[in-house]
């Protein structure tokens, strides 16, 4: 497979979860907002702050908004052209590297990214927006969740299909660390936090929402919500499809696929660090998390889903300028075809 | 008849090569007239093997070795019963008349184009015209230009090289096998009858080695395997790796590397007969 295509594919893969994931974080807090009481302008800036840090794009954001009010933030997030990661931008990156692989994909996955893509470019898009951004940001959701079902029912499983995959839960893992993490300001710096208040309880099942974890979440711990609990099932669940662990052992395993190299041993770095990762994961306790401080944890663990990322690239993508005097290719030599003793 | 084949061959660089991919043509096609009961193929140093079928259904295994390496093995071990179709009387079978359906038939198009190795020149045509002495029957013609070729051509090893066109063989007029059933497949297309290459192997008590004839498209009867080396019509001693156009589409071993021109190939085959 060439390496463009691999390219292609893993970032089509990765805007089309990123779209589905902005959506679901600003989603939710657009519905939390409706629970909290005594809203002024200082406290709703407040809660629309650690929204924009959970995407990472604060400078981008601090450079066009002056506040953080939450009309610029969810037209930040939505809309706004000059954000690369807005929901737009996302799904017009995703079906532009869908489109320069179009002859690697099914023609279903191709007329549902591309649906999507005209309708968000629509201007009947503004008006689900201005009429009801719930519909709006469920007409995304449900538009990814179908693409992945497209996409795990019609695609072919290449080598292609698993860089899909590796993309896929690469930014699965690394969105639900950052959904995690919008209400960090509410924990202590380290340790459990030993009584939660009922508005506090609210904000983390809108944390579990996020993730469409609640109705997962409730099976177990029925409905009582503590932020340790929450944190552990998002970071450490091995059977829940958006928790970081089972997104770590997914990626492993589509990394695995590619290079062929068995579980247990690495020759690659990407490999190394999802290997490590996943043992790291599988071997913490959510205690000894909470000690070192959630936020601090959740920091590094991006930093290491962002280097899976980096080697991915260099081993498969990056392709180094060649010097002209490097070795040339040469034919390997052909065996001619001749019965002896004739 | 059931035939273990093993076949080595060795590449010796004068210094460490690297990046070099590889595809593999030596497993036998699971085709009616054999059957494969068993392949294996090792590779040295140890490579991840894929697999996958080209445009012309050959199966293809595919390594890569990036490390630099300056040796390197490819063993193939297959086990195949070949259970070749009786050999079609030599009568007319059908016209060059009928001839001119085979498109319809069956994807032949292919097979009655000029390739890399081989040319439709007004030479061949000539030579194939001459040699069937107004022939109406295309099967009849197939044979008379298999007897033409194995006359015409004298067989000498050495004498040629892997990449030796057909019209180089018309003009010095000698060969192997592999140059046998190029001028045989020119000769036959120039006919406008759909001929393709045959990469295999040949077991006789006097030879056991890599070999190369031709097919012919005969509507009615099907690919019929002809050996202008040893002007017959295919038997179980023959068994088939692969078609194509001609030998640059089913070399046994090609690739690409980077790295030294100097190196040392050597070849191994031995083919036992089964009990």
């Amino acid at each position: 497979m060439l390496s463009r295509v691999a390219h292609s594919l893993y970032w089509m893969a990765r805007y089309i979860e990123r779209a589905e994931n902005i959506a679901r974080i600003v989603d939710v807090n657009l519905q939390l907002l409706l629970d909290i009481r005594n809203l002024d302008e200082k406290r709703l800036i407040e809660y629309w702050s650690p929204i924009v840090q959970a995407t990472g794009e604060e400078g981008a954001f601090f450079k066009l908004h002056p506040h953080a009010t939450g009309q610029a933030v969810t037209e930040f997030l939505v809309f706004q052209n000059e954000n690369p990661n807005s929901i737009v931008q996302c799904i017009c990156s995703a079906r532009e590297n869908a489109r320069m692989v179009r002859d690697q994909i099914t023609l279903e996955l191709w007329e549902e990214l591309n649906r999507l893509y005209l309708f968000i470019r629509s201007p009947q898009a503004r008006e689900v927006w201005e009429r009801s951004a719930s519909e709006f940001f469920q007409e995304v959701k449900s538009s990814s969740l179908h693409i992945i079902g497209i996409m795990r029912a019609t695609l072919i499983r290449n080598e292609g299909w698993w860089f899909v995959q590796a993309g896929q839960f690469l930014e699965r893992a690394d969105k639900t660390t950052r959904i995690l993490d919008v209400r960090y300001q509410s924990l202590p710096e380290r340790g459990v936090p030993e009584r939660i208040t009922p508005d506090q309880a609210l904000e983390w099942s809108a944390v579990l929402r996020s993730c469409s974890a609640w109705d997962a979440y409730k099976t177990i711990y029925a409905a009582d919500v503590h932020p340790r609990r929450v944190a552990e099932f998002l970071l450490l669940s091995e059977d829940f499809p958006r928790s970081v662990e089972f997104c770590v052992m997914e990626l492993n395993h589509a990394l695995r696929q590619i290079s062929g190299v068995a579980q247990g041993k690495f020759r690659y770095d990407a490999e190394k660090i999802a290997g490590r990762l996943v043992a790291e994961l599988q071997f913490n306790t959510i205690e000894e998390i909470f000690d070192i401080g959630l936020h601090r944890y959740l920091d590094d663990l991006q930093l290491k889903l962002n280097n899976i990322g980096d080697a991915l690239f260099r081993t498969y993508i990056y392709q180094p300028f060649q010097n002209p005097d490097e070795v040339h290719m040469v034919q390997q030599e052909e065996q001619q075809q001749q019965a002896i003793g004739n | 008849m059931k035939f273990d084949i093993y076949h080595a061959t060795r590449y010796v660089y004068a210094s460490a090569v690297r990046d070099s991919f590889n595809d593999v043509r030596l497993q036998p096609m699971p085709i009616p007239e054999q059957k494969v009961e068993s392949f294996l193929l090792r590779v040295l140093p140890a490579a991840r093997l894929t697999h996958f079928k080209d445009f012309y259904s050959n199966w293809v295994n595919h390594f890569e070795i990036l490390e630099p390496h300056s040796y390197l093995m490819i063993e193939a071990q297959s086990r195949v019963i070949t259970l070749p179709a009786a050999p079609l009387p030599e009568e007319k079978l059908c016209s060059f008349e009928k001839m001119r359906a085979a498109p319809n038939i069956e994807r032949c198009f292919d097979y009655m184009l000029a390739s890399r190795f081989v040319e439709l020149s007004p030479e061949a045509w000539k030579l194939a015209v001459d040699a069937t002495h107004g022939q109406d029957d295309a099967w009849l013609a197939v044979l008379a230009l298999m007897k033409f070729v194995h006359g015409f051509l004298k067989y000498e090893s050495f004498s040629t090289h892997v990449h030796t066109h057909m019209s180089e063989v018309m003009k010095d007029k000698r060969g192997v096998c592999q140059d046998f059933a190029h001028l045989l497949i020119g000769l036959c297309r120039a006919l406008k009858i759909p001929a393709r290459y045959i990469s295999g192997y040949l077991a006789t008590e006097t030879a056991s080695a890599t070999h190369a004839w031709v097919e012919v498209f005969i509507p009615g009867h099907g690919w019929r395997g002809v050996d202008p080396t040893h002007d017959r019509q295919i038997d179980e001693t023959y068994v088939k790796l692969g078609n194509g156009r001609d030998y640059a589409d089913v070399s046994p071993i090609s690739g690409n590397y980077r790295g030294t021109l100097e190196r040392k190939m050597t070849v191994e085959v031995k083919i036992t007969p089964v009990a």
